[in-house]
């Protein structure tokens, strides 16, 4: 995006037409940095919290000297794996890799595996497709069928549904499955509304399907395909009828879905995240996949498995997911011991040395986290907490000190995407705001009162005259340098706008592999992706009565995680929490529209508003994530510590509740 | 007028994102929940068979902007080269008139300047060769821009009043093959219609209670003052002009401006508030003219008794800009009818305020019974026999020349009917065209089957 400055203040944010990803508009989070940028609320210096709990303003050598001293002390008392390093995915960019760099060079410290947002996901694609990447988002409009499964791109993905219009325009088809209707499915001929989590036993069936009638690419999978066969005795095992109880669908939508999808080429399947969050979810995530594999809907203009676009992890080292796994041959410097998932349960349970010590920065671990309560009690039990953070979360008010945050306008960066495969500059336009300094500022600035020094912390950590140079560092081995990524995007080298045309797929087999020895290997899973209902389900055999609804916690436009909604640009949107139920879920009891109500379950409780609306499926409520604690909708109070079955994984979906009125 | 810019909004293409709304807020530095632009949404609770639609609407720059055409206060302009219709903050009293005259809800009340603020087309963009920034802000290509086609009709969307007034706007309707998914479960009625408890009406009594006493008591002078220049009554022209100057007062202490009162009397060639301004001035001075000076000739009472008249005509045509669901073109409460009552009354002649009496309670009774039907709010059945009945006795009064409780009995009843008038008046406004069209759809009246 193009942003106007004038004295000093962000006034527009506009769209660069360079970037062919996003060339009409912003989303309304990037429309909103003109107020975030220069928000009251922004914390412009360091704070220390007083006895009374309070916060009040230090100066940075007050600061920094107190973080030295306590850093000093615990690793003498306890050894540097006492610091506990906790970072997610607030502000993007090279430069975020110098925190664990600076770790390194402090004598090391205990950090996560996993991630919250989408290891399952990318970890089943990984076993299937040897590697995560799709063609490029506009290639979505050659599609002449689009399934969205679990994605509700109008929300979370604003700018793929330019691609669906002109794919629509030209006659394309459109399918949702999803359990709420959403913006999304508006647009879409069929809104098929499955039990959550069961959408593997969903893809199986429409394999089984495919495979009776035909209507698969046998040359391609002779091809390409390893373990057809076995996959195919497998979506066997199980009738039509069977998966439709399951699920909760009618056969006959199972049929049109499967009717299009053998009929209509070229296809794609939009995937989203949160259908990942399940316990069995990587299987689920494998199934889905297997459907492009079968139908040959991979490597042609159109087709594909679209869910995440890695393309511009081009800068070394491992790429998602098995940068989340922890590694094989611990080096006894940095501990990868603590899963982001059971963050709270996995902090307290750490021995030798026990954490004492959490710097955490671009994260907001006690809104975002599962299981908030095990979280902030695990915070809680250390000696000394640091945070870095631009406004005062969830997890800045647990801080011992708050350090000021840059914004993404104050310090020059590389970033990547996700989705799109560029690589762009974010130059600094703004000088730091207040007090503010980069985090490479408060590592230096570390490191001297710590006695680390030379040129292993200017190559970990740059000072900011030698930023520049570093980052063009980083480019070299890309034959790229800034002046290059100044005249606007570049697609990552290497990239393509239609993967895998060559058909070569970086497995073990070198082909898609619906059989995974890997899997077994690696996750212990059945090699092939089949399907089981997740941990905790309303779907089972035995569900428990105190907790019949299936809990959602899906994202919204107004937000990204737990940012942007303090800003008052974004609260006219969506002033508060709410849970949304269906009209029968909710005259069973005994609520109506705006009613205040009680979600609970053994974990926790909320208390938010009611919204009744018959789109979403019975059985099933739904809450945004990302508020915070003073608005009202700590969301993970009520979901588990749970993993995904692959990848380390958050398991947020697996949560039932039930709800009164209050 | 050709080639004038005007909005397209593809409403196939629209999301709901707000970008639109958020961007105007942002590049014209409005309040941060203050912009001009506003999106509203159709079926959010997603009544099963009915499409979800989004409405991004602003100022639509009329060809013949009501806005414009209303203001008494010539606050409004055009900018010639685009076409903008602009509003002058320093010439507005902030009477809000325009967000009533306006039908798609564009003008809105600015508290903290006691004016009235819309959309001004980014004409400053648009010099430079610029496009407004909600356009350059979407991020689907929903809402573009682009000439506004000379003879084109707009088309039909939920929501957007085909006023006839010359929109710079043009639609692309939902598509039939992308209006609602086939669903796999059954259908269920959402409670759509507590939506309405959300709409915040232009007009209601204890906002503009100031307005209904104002012209209640307009009536009650060119009555009383009619009955004095039929000789009927003795009239003090210190309480007539005293009555007059509160009620004037009164009608202004709703302006955001009071000290602009004098601007009201700008735009007499086509405002209807312009004139009864002037009007009820132009009565008031006259008729207290005609009281002082005992000696004026005859027909200068009677001209003041025709502008008096004209007044409460003027009034009730001010208000034609606000519907009653269930009233007819007439009504019991319309001003000129009470005024001809009470004339009636004070000098005493019972056949002409009968029959006046007459008409007004067949229009209320009828008024009544079909708003019933129409499922419209009417007030309490006991305030109705009341308003009835209190009419009923002052012709029994009359009847039995009991002169001070048929007026009081009888300004009772006007009082009642007049207080329902203000409650009863709607503004139709994006926002209540959504729900009515809602309430249009057979599927919303389904009843949903079990599962």
């Amino acid at each position: 995006m193009r942003v106007t400055v004038e004295d000093g203040r962000l006034t527009a944010v506009e769209p660069v037409a360079a970037n062919e990803a996003t060339p009409e508009g912003p989303c309304l989070k990037g429309l909103s940095y003109v107020e975030r940028q220069h928000s009251p609320d922004r914390i412009l210096h360091p704070l220390r919290r007083r006895a009374d709990g309070s916060f009040g303003r230090v100066s940075w050598d007050s600061a920094l000297d107190e973080i030295a001293d306590h850093l000093r002390r615990t690793r003498d008392e306890h050894g540097p794996q006492a610091i506990f390093h906790y970072a997610a995915s607030g502000t993007k960019g090279l430069l975020n890799g110098c925190s664990l760099a600076f770790w390194r060079l402090f004598g090391g410290c205990t950090t996560t595996f996993g991630d919250l947002c989408w290891p399952a996901g990318l970890e089943a694609t990984r076993l299937t497709l040897g590697e995560n990447k799709h063609n490029a988002p506009w290639d979505l409009a050659n599609a002449h069928l689009i399934i969205f499964w679990g994605k509700n791109a109008a929300e979370t993905n604003i700018h793929q549904m330019r691609f669906v219009d002109q794919a629509l325009d030209a006659g394309a088809r459109l399918i949702v499955i999803d359990p709420r209707r959403t913006q999304t499915s508006e647009r879409a001929e069929l809104l098929i509304q499955p039990r959550p989590g069961t959408d593997g036993y969903l893809a199986l069936a429409v394999a089984r399907l495919l495979i009776e009638k035909g209507s698969i690419d046998r040359e391609f999978i002779a091809g390409h395909v390893h373990g057809f066969e076995e996959f195919a005795a497998m979506a066997g095992e199980r009738t039509v009828e069977e998966a439709a109880g399951v699920c909760d669908v009618p056969v006959a939508a199972i049929e049109k879905l499967a009717d299009l999808l053998g009929s209509v080429k070229p296809a794609t399947i939009c995937a989203g995240f949160g259908m990942q969050r399940y316990t069995n979810s990587g299987q689920t995530m494998r199934a889905l996949i297997a459907l492009c594999a079968v139908t040959g809907n991979i490597g042609r203009p159109g087709a594909g498995w679209v869910y995440a676009n890695l393309q511009t992890q081009v800068f070394g080292g491992a790429r998602d997911p098995i940068a989340f796994f922890p590694p094989d041959n611990p080096d006894g410097v940095v501990r990868v011991s603590v899963s982001t998932a059971r963050l709270g349960r996995d902090m307290q349970a750490q021995t030798d040395p026990p954490l004492k010590f959490a710097w955490v920065e671009r994260g907001n671990p006690l809104a975002q986290n599962p299981e908030t309560h095990a979280v902030r009690k695990a915070f809680r039990e250390l000696d000394f907490r640091v945070v870095v953070e631009q406004f005062m979360t969830d997890t800045a008010r647990e801080a011992d000190i708050i350090l000021p945050a840059k914004s993404m306008f104050e310090q020059t960066d590389v970033i990547g995407a996700y989705w799109h495969h560029y690589l762009q500059l974010r130059p600094a336009i703004l000088d730091m705001a207040g007090e503010v300094k980069p985090e490479t500022e408060i590592f230096r600035e570390l490191a001297r009162r710590l006695d680390i020094a030379g040129p292993g912390l200017d190559d970990a950590v740059p000072g900011s005259r030698d930023l520049e140079t570093w980052l063009d560092r980083q480019l070299k081995p890309l034959d790229l340098t800034l002046a290059d990524l100044k005249e606007g995007p570049v697609p990552a080298p290497g990239s393509e706008n239609v993967v895998f045309t060559d058909r070569v797929f970086p497995t073990p087999s070198g082909k898609i592999e619906l059989l995974s020895a890997e899997a077994a290997m690696h996750w212990g899973i059945d090699p092939l992706p089949r399907a089981h209902l997740p941990g905790e389900t309303a779907a089972g055999a035995d569900p428990d009565p105190a907790t019949p609804l299936q809990m959602m916690t899906p994202n919204t436009k107004n937000r990204i995680h737990s940012q942007f909604g303090n800003l008052d640009l974004i609260r006219q949107y969506d002033p508060g929490p709410e849970v949304t139920m269906h009209p029968d879920d909710a005259a069973a009891r005994g609520i109506e529209h705006g009613d205040r109500a009680k979600v609970f379950n053994q974990r926790g409780e909320l208390e938010l508003p009611v919204r009744i609306d018959a789109g979403i499926r019975r059985g099933c409520v739904s809450v945004t994530n990302g508020w915070w604690g003073e608005q009202g909708g700590l969301v993970n109070l009520l979901s588990a510590g749970r993993e995904t079955d692959v990848a380390h994984g958050a398991a947020f979906h697996d949560t039932l509740v039930e709800v009164k009125k209050a | 007028m050709s080639a004038r810019p005007a909005f397209i909004v593809d409403v196939n293409k629209c999301t709901g994102c707000h970008a639109c709304a958020m961007a105007c807020g942002i590049a014209n530095d409005l309040p941060a929940t203050q912009p001009w632009r506003e999106v509203r949404t159709f079926n959010e609770l997603h009544v099963p068979g009915v499409e979800l639609m989004h409405l991004s609407l602003a100022c639509n720059h009329c060809a013949d902007a009501p806005c414009m055409e209303q203001c008494p206060a010539l606050a409004y302009h055009r900018d010639e080269q685009t076409g903008a219709v602009l509003i002058n903050s320093d010439a507005c009293l902030g009477c809000r008139y325009c967000a009533w005259a306006c039908p798609y809800g564009a003008p809105r009340f600015d508290e903290s300047r006691g004016v009235m603020t819309k959309c001004n087309f980014c004409v400053d963009k648009q010099h430079e060769g610029g496009q407004p920034a909600c356009v350059t802000s979407c991020p689907t290509g929903a809402l573009t821009w682009g000439e506004l086609p000379d003879e084109e009709l707009v088309q039909d969307v939920p929501g957007f009043a085909q006023a006839g007034v010359g929109p710079s706007i043009r639609f692309e309707p939902l598509l039939p093959a992308r209006r609602v998914p086939e669903t796999t479960h059954p259908p269920a009625m959402p409670p759509w219609r507590r939506l309405r408890d959300k709409i915040v009406p232009h007009i209601t009594l204890k906002h503009e209670w100031t307005l209904a006493v104002f012209t209640l008591l307009a009536a009650a002078l060119v009555g009383v003052f009619t009955a004095w220049r039929l000789g009927s009554v003795g009239l003090d022209w210190r309480v007539f002009l005293g009555l007059g100057a509160a009620g004037m007062a009164l009608s202004a202490s709703h302006l955001g401006h009071v000290e602009r009162s004098w601007r009201a009397a700008l735009h007499l060639d086509e405002s209807w508030l312009s004139r009864e301004i002037v009007l009820i001035g132009g009565f008031l001075a006259l008729a207290a003219g005609a009281l002082y000076f005992g000696g004026w000739p005859t027909w200068a009472g009677w001209v003041a008794v025709a502008l008096g008249f004209l007044t409460l005509a003027a009034i009730d045509r001010v208000y034609r800009v606000a519907t009653i669901r269930g009233s007819g073109p007439l009504n019991s409460a319309h001003v000129l009818g009470t005024g001809l009552l009470l004339a009636a009354v004070w000098h005493w002649s019972l056949p002409v305020a009968g029959g006046v009496a007459l008409v007004k309670l067949v229009l209320y009774a009828t008024r009544r019974r079909s708003r019933t039907r129409l499922g419209c709010d009417v007030s309490h059945p006991a305030m109705g026999w009341l308003r009835a009945g209190t009419l009923l006795a002052g012709m029994g009064a009359m009847f039995g020349d009991i002169r001070w409780p048929a007026l009081i009995l009888i300004l009772v009843g006007e009082m009642i009917d007049r207080g329902e008038f203000y409650a009863e008046l709607e503004i139709p406004t994006p926002n209540s065209l959504l729900l009515d069209e809602l309430e249009a759809r057979p599927e919303a009246h389904a009843v949903p089957k079990g599962e």
